[in-house]
């Protein structure tokens, strides 16, 4: 009788055991990491997006097209893991603006079925003042989390 | 949440278990039994067996536990454990060392098990002493795809763990038993960046929660008998 329930006992733990199962899971998360920015307008202090604005990349001195956004408040800007700084050209309501941006990068598990990628810590950031008034960092830290990050008014 | 669901069906298993033990123990409460105290020595084949059909991940480990009284036991278990994974856009190895002590408590009546079965819990504290590296990873872009490789680093992990399971004495001072590996990690020992994908005792070194399985063979050693009178004698 003893070992009879011992035996159900076993059984019972077997099938809890295999409940356990190591199931292989497919990559779900952001695995890119993007500059949050969102456009303020100056004097209000309050989020507007502009009609237009149109996002070029540069690097040594050739600039590669990446976006052209209509009515966006928040625009995500990629940066360089191989550099330690990175310019963009900001074409906001047809007025052009360059920003660049000086940045840490560190590799970053995102999961164990995403693997790796790099992540950014802001460290410093310069423009031209056509349209843009000022840039405020509010999270230096870049993360695949795509937050805001800054805040650009104009 | 998976997982959540089996940590609670291990727990009504166990509270079933502890009920049918004392079910048949309410029987036999008539009787003089003598009651071995053991030093329990057991091995693990669930790892290398699990090395046999998967050979990127290697464990090998053992345990030692004294009875204290009837019902619980001090235990110690050691081991080493290797680890290795690659996939399409990185490739990921680690290796160490690991512990664990802590108590086990045999929820059958001593009158029943008079030794020689275990049916119960242990609750554990464990330290994995380990190093990891990544030979190799990639990350893609809109600048392009970039490779890298970051170098060895040594860490301690700290976790707790509740192993219910069950022991049966085959033989003369010979039983075997399944103990399911019930882990909570206090601290992974690196940060919160690059977490470790595996730790040697613990597993998958990204989650708070990792389940697991071992299946021991093990030799008793009896190093006093008491003799448990019957109730109202």
């Amino acid at each position: 009788m003893k070992n009879r329930i011992i035996l159900y006992c076993s059984i019972f733990l077997a099938i809890s055991a295999t409940m356990i199962s190591c199931v292989p899971q497919t990559c779900n998360e952001k695995t890119e990491s993007l500059a949050g920015a969102t456009f303020y307008k100056t004097g209000t202090g309050k989020i507007e997006a502009p009609d237009t604005v149109s996002i070029f990349c540069l690097k040594e001195d050739i600039s590669k097209f990446y976006q052209k956004l209509f009515k966006r408040a928040i625009i995500y800007l990629p940066f360089d893991p191989s550099a330690e700084k990175c310019t963009f050209i900001l074409r906001i309501n047809q007025t052009t603006d360059t920003v660049t941006f000086n940045y840490t990068t560190f590799p970053y598990l995102v999961s164990k079925e995403c693997g790796y990628t790099y992540c950014f810590s802001v460290t410093g950031y310069w423009s031209t003042k056509n349209i843009i008034d000022t840039i405020i960092v509010v999270n230096n830290r870049i993360t695949t989390g795509n937050e805001e990050n800054m805040r650009i008014f104009y | 949440m998976k997982k959540i669901c089996v940590f609670f069906i291990e727990i009504i298993i166990t509270f079933f278990l502890v009920t049918a033990f004392t079910t048949i123990a309410s029987g036999q409460d008539t009787v003089a039994v003598v009651f071995p105290f053991k030093i329990n020595i057991g091995a693990d084949i669930y790892g290398p067996a699990y090395y046999y059909a998967e050979k990127n991940s290697l464990t090998i480990e053992s345990f030692i536990s004294v009875d204290r009284d009837t019902m619980k036991s001090y235990s110690f278990e050691a081991g080493y454990s290797r680890f290795n994974y690659e996939q399409y856009n990185y490739s990921y190895k680690c290796k160490g060392f690991f512990i664990r002590a802590g108590i086990d408590f045999n929820f059958i009546s001593p009158k029943v098990s008079k030794g020689r079965y275990y049916a119960g819990t242990g609750l554990k504290y464990g330290a994995s002493f380990y190093s990891h590296e990544i030979p190799f990873f990639e990350s893609e872009n809109f600048w392009g795809k970039l490779s890298q490789s970051i170098g060895k680093s040594t860490h301690i992990a700290h976790f707790i763990e509740a192993s219910p399971g069950i022991r049966t004495e085959l033989f003369k001072n010979f039983s075997i038993g399944w103990t399911i590996r019930l882990r909570i990690l206090l601290y992974g020992g690196t940060g919160k960046d690059l977490k470790p994908i595996y730790i040697p005792a613990y597993g998958n070194g990204t989650k708070s929660f990792s389940p697991g399985i071992n299946y021991y063979f093990v030799w008793s050693i009896p190093y006093k008998k008491v003799t448990l009178k019957p109730a109202g004698k």
